[in-house]
């Protein structure tokens, strides 16, 4: 929506050009003659003016100490998510949290729980087919019957043409399950490190981007073949089997992690998991903050959990583990030793 | 028929037409249904503050999905607004920890901030807020951002007076 100018257009620039000489202190007596000499040159002076002060209004707002700092950051975070020139390689949340508020307030013991998606990719996630917000899992029926499930604070894109079939994740996770199908377009998922394809037969496996340079895929069923971007070698994947890869490699296969799986079921599965990475696992699925002690960060974690019911999750934990945990409100839990 | 009602009936036209598909379709991109719902009533609102008149149904399904979309990016930064408020509470010392009700409008006031710094290029976005938020002199800002005194003094106006056509095409 277009807007036209103002008709006090003029007015409200020159007030803007004033509020320019205001706003560095100390000002000059001259300029501050010359400022008031304009405010009581007209009427519509006197109007610009106000509507400026009620823009500076908006910022001195913040003037307790607590609410200023807060506002920094807000701002800082906020604006910095506008920057389209900002490469993955430049700060990401925890820098800039760092150098925003610096050494003042309390040491947080851990900073976790915190995606590490760089923020002109959530700004692209927003803008996806499909997407969904922390905390949310959900299930898509296709036009072909292929089933599509997205993790957490994710999002893909559904590019169907006439002789092929693309999913693409453009952040977090998603679990695809293909049916034995008689359709012969050729159906793949790809994914900023490279591309999975799966024939006739029918597959189900889970793609989730692990950081700006890693990607993990999980093969549940059937068999797949993963060819990343940078490289000339693809490899196949059967059913149990599970590979970290990058733009230019593969790791070795290992055996496929139930963790991939059994979020699409609300739980959270896991055999030997360190403590501080259980705490990032399940941070994906919730707003706020969890400090962790670097003392039990390596505490080794086994079983089955809720997703998305941290109070029970925590309470299991306080359970095996010898720590103690507050939970004083509901986005804040602080882990230490018992 | 005055003017007025002729416009609140065409917008209650068009919503009748067109609201289980915009619902559909935000809800495909967002997944959650009263979300859907609540930014397909707005997008609704929002047309009846300023009405269009569409000549075909394509012409008005493409209105409507990009008014939805700016509502929700809308709702999404809000969200951003309200998680990063909550993350800098972690880092403040107790005793300067803002109450329920004073985070209420703190974090209002800064929807409306950062709608309005979100429309500013970068530079001159981070001037307003190092001056304004940061209490910087323009010496200092000009160090910081690698540019002269003089230009930060630009960038202060520029920024100025696009926050006050931003407020002036808002209240209309």
């Amino acid at each position: 929506m277009a807007s036209s100018q103002p008709s006090n257009y003029v007015h409200l620039e020159a007030a803007a050009e004033w509020f320019a000489v205001l706003a560095d202190k100390p000002v000059a007596e001259a300029d501050q003659l010359a400022w008031q000499q304009w405010l009581n040159e007209d009427e519509a002076h006197r109007q610009a003016w106000l509507q400026v002060e009620s823009v500076g209004a908006m910022f001195s707002s913040f003037q307790d100490n607590g609410s200023q700092q807060s506002a920094r950051y807000v701002l800082d975070t906020t604006s910095s998510m506008n920057s389209r020139s900002m490469s993955s390689s430049s700060m990401n949340r925890r820098q800039l949290m760092k150098g925003v508020l610096g050494v003042t307030g309390v040491a947080a013991l851990g900073w976790i729980g915190w995606s590490e998606t760089p923020l002109p990719r959530i700004a692209s996630a927003w803008m996806a087919d499909f997407h969904t917000q922390v905390g949310q899992v959900s299930a898509y029926d296709l036009e072909d019957g292929t089933k599509a499930w997205l993790n957490t604070n994710s999002a893909m894109n559904r590019s169907y043409g006439r002789d092929y079939r693309d999913l693409s994740l453009v952040t977090g996770e998603i679990l695809v399950q293909t049916k034995a199908s008689s359709d012969s377009r050729a159906f793949s998922v790809s994914c900023a490190h490279g591309v999975i394809r799966s024939g006739v037969d029918k597959t189900r496996f889970c793609v989730r981007q692990l950081s700006d340079k890693q990607t993990v895929l999980a093969v549940y069923e059937g068999a797949v073949s993963l060819a990343p971007f940078g490289s000339q070698l693809s490899r196949a994947l059967h059913a149990g089997e599970e590979v970290i890869f990058s733009s230019h490699a593969m790791a070795d296969t290992q055996p496929a992690s139930l963790l991939y799986e059994s979020w699409r079921n609300g739980l959270l599965i896991v055999e030997d998991m360190p403590l501080a990475n259980f705490m990032a696992e399940i941070g994906r699925y919730h707003y706020g903050h969890i400090n962790l002690d670097p003392s039990v960060a390596d505490l080794r974690v086994v079983g089955t959990f809720p997703i998305h019911d941290m109070d029970l999750v925590l309470s299991m934990l306080s359970k095996s583990f010898p720590i103690r945990i507050k939970h004083p409100l509901s986005w804040w839990v602080s882990i230490s030793a018992a | 028929m005055n003017p007025e009602r002729q416009k609140s009936q065409q917008v209650g036209e068009l919503y009748a037409e067109h609201s289980s598909w915009l619902t559909g379709w935000i809800r495909s991109r967002l997944g959650c249904h009263e979300l859907a719902a609540d930014i397909a009533q707005d997008t609704f609102v929002r047309l009846l503050k300023r009405p269009k008149y569409f000549s075909n149904m394509g012409e008005a399904r493409a209105f409507l999905s990009t008014i939805a979309k700016g509502l929700y990016i809308d709702h999404w930064r809000r969200k951003q607004v309200e998680q990063a408020w909550l993350e800098s509470l972690a880092h403040i010392e107790e005793e300067f920890v803002p109450s329920a009700e004073h985070s209420a409008s703190m974090i209002e006031l800064l929807c409306e901030l950062d709608a309005m710094i979100a429309k500013l290029p970068k530079k001159v976005a981070n001037t307003l807020i190092l001056s304004q938020l940061h209490g910087l002199t323009y010496r200092e800002i000009a160090e910081r951002l690698s540019v002269s005194e003089r230009m930060v003094k630009r960038y202060m106006a520029q920024a100025m007076l696009q926050c006050l056509l931003f407020k002036s095409d808002r209240s209309l």
